[in-house]
């Protein structure tokens, strides 16, 4: 599925995104998200990563709400700046029209909450980390990948590749590839393997286990 | 009649063992307040994203057998916070948290053995964890042991028990809960079948943002099965769920706006657009 972003800003954000919307609306009307091309420009590209990760950490740098409402706000926006659909597709493979269509739903919902969180988790849980574009080139005809350095106080720092893709009027992410190993393509056959072994509802029943965890406690 | 010496020397033990428990006491106390500052401490440096403070103060605390701090340890060993991703230390601590009583652990040591994280899952392990975490009163714990129930995962199927797991999450505002208990009434699954009682748990788990309830509710109002039939209030309903994904929704949507007239199409547009979701929990 295609995210329209002015339809997204209009219909879909929620009211408690307030800052976000107007975020995005800025960033649409400054140019930031260039223009429909079937190529993708790997300056164009570079500019929206910048614009992502500067938006995520003012987003988690924010002190007046607690760090899981802040990590909700940043989820929020990956949700945009990713493109879910696309990637939750093509991890499920082949294995995407041996489900109904309530089962497709089910998956993409649980999916895009798994992601979130895998991501979030293999880039260093966001703390005080900055990151670095390094470089940016052309992939395959229609995408380009945006080289990124992270740098984290908790650990040597991490290289990141983004498979960016231009769509109509806006870029989208459809692959992160942590110190050369990408996410979608491991996550691909991960999943393969629980649905040989479980079938498709195991691999439901998985993901929303891994996402339905209790985080940390206040005494 | 007493000895007036024997007395004072038991006057003056008693006083020197009030004193040395006094003095315990304080220590003690201390020791434990200390506890509650640095726990406290590494709360606040969590909360700043300075997940490296978090872990100082938490691991030392998670060594002396503090339950809380074990199971935040594990959570920053599960997300990779201020550390590598590390899902067997995540266990080992959820583990030992778990098995001081705590049901936060309890649950998230279950979720892990539900995933099949690294293995396949093991519905027994989890099952054994999810109980003991239902009964501490756990909505989430509750919920996922209901649908166990339900699907016979690690147990022999048992819909009676499931309903009754479902029911107490759901009452304690687990909006997948409240949905599944709206399945359970509208269709008559272990219990009598009730439409009014499905159109009330739908219609909390709507409230919520549930989008499935969402647009159960939508159907409900279309057909007038258990509530008032009122197009507006079905497509008001359908727009919501639909913006969500929800198929069956997207169809009613279309549907409605061919039957409805321009007045009650608007109507419905402007509720949705000016609707938050109330959270419960």
């Amino acid at each position: 599925m295609k995210i329209n972003f002015f339809k997204l800003i209009f219909n879909r954000l929620p009211d408690t995104r307030q800052i976000l919307r107007i975020a995005l609306v800025t960033a649409v009307l400054s140019g930031t998200f260039g223009s429909a091309l079937a190529s993708t420009s790997p300056q164009g590209a570079a500019q929206f990563i910048r614009w992502l990760g500067d938006q995520a950490i003012s987003a988690l740098s924010s002190t007046n709400s607690s760090l899981e409402q802040r990590e909700a706000s940043v989820h929020e926006l990956m949700r945009q700046g990713f493109n879910l659909q696309f990637i939750g597709r093509f991890v499920l493979g082949r294995h995407w029209h041996k489900v109904t269509p309530n089962q497709q739903a089910q998956y993409q919902q649980l999916f895009a909450s798994y992601i979130l969180q895998t991501y979030s988790s293999h880039l260093g849980g966001y703390s005080g980390e900055s990151l670095s574009i390094t470089g940016a080139k052309p992939a395959g005809s229609r995408d380009a990948i945006v080289k990124t350095r992270i740098v984290r106080p908790s650990g040597p720092p991490l290289d990141a590749d983004w498979r960016v893709r231009a769509q109509g009027n806006q870029y989208a992410i459809i692959d992160v590839a942590v110190e050369g190993v990408s996410m979608a393509l491991t996550q691909r056959s991960d999943f393969a393997s629980v649905i040989k072994t479980h079938g498709f509802e195991g691999l439901l029943a998985a993901l929303r286990a891994r996402t339905d965890k209790m985080p940390v406690t206040a005494r | 009649m007493a000895d007036p010496y024997h007395m004072s020397t038991t006057g003056l033990r008693r006083a020197k063992s009030a004193v040395m428990l006094f003095a315990f006491g304080i220590f003690v106390l201390g020791a434990s307040s200390t506890a509650l500052a640095s726990f406290k401490e590494g709360w606040h440096a969590y909360q700043k994203t300075d997940f490296a403070t978090a872990l100082r103060i938490w691991e030392p605390l998670a060594h002396k057998g503090d339950a809380q701090a074990q199971f935040n340890l594990g959570v920053l060993y599960d997300q990779g916070k201020g550390l590598a991703r590390d899902p067997a230390q995540a266990i080992h601590w959820w583990r030992l948290a778990a098995e001081q009583g705590m049901a936060a652990a309890q649950h998230n040591l279950a979720s892990h053995f539900l995933s099949g994280e690294g293995g396949k899952p093991d519905f027994e392990g989890a099952l054994t964890w999810l109980e003991l975490a239902a009964e501490q009163g756990l909505a989430r714990s509750q919920y996922t042991l209901g649908k166990m129930l339900v699907y016979g995962h690690g147990t022999v199927r048992d819909v009676e028990s499931a309903v009754y797991w479902i029911r107490k999450a759901a009452e304690q505002g687990h909006k997948s809960a409240q949905y599944n208990l709206g399945k359970i009434f509208r269709d008559g699954n272990g219990i009598a079948p009730n439409i009014v009682a499905a159109v009330y748990w739908f219609r909390r788990a709507a409230n919520q943002g549930h989008a499935k309830a969402q647009s159960r509710l939508s159907t409900r109002y279309v057909r007038g099965e258990g509530v008032q039939a009122d197009n507006i209030q079905a497509l008001f309903w359908a727009i919501l769920a639909a913006s969500k994904g929800e198929q069956l929704a997207v169809k009613i949507v279309t549907e409605l706006r061919q039957r409805m007239s321009q007045i009650e199409v608007g109507l419905a547009e402007r509720r949705a657009a000016a609707w938050t979701a109330k959270p419960e929990e």
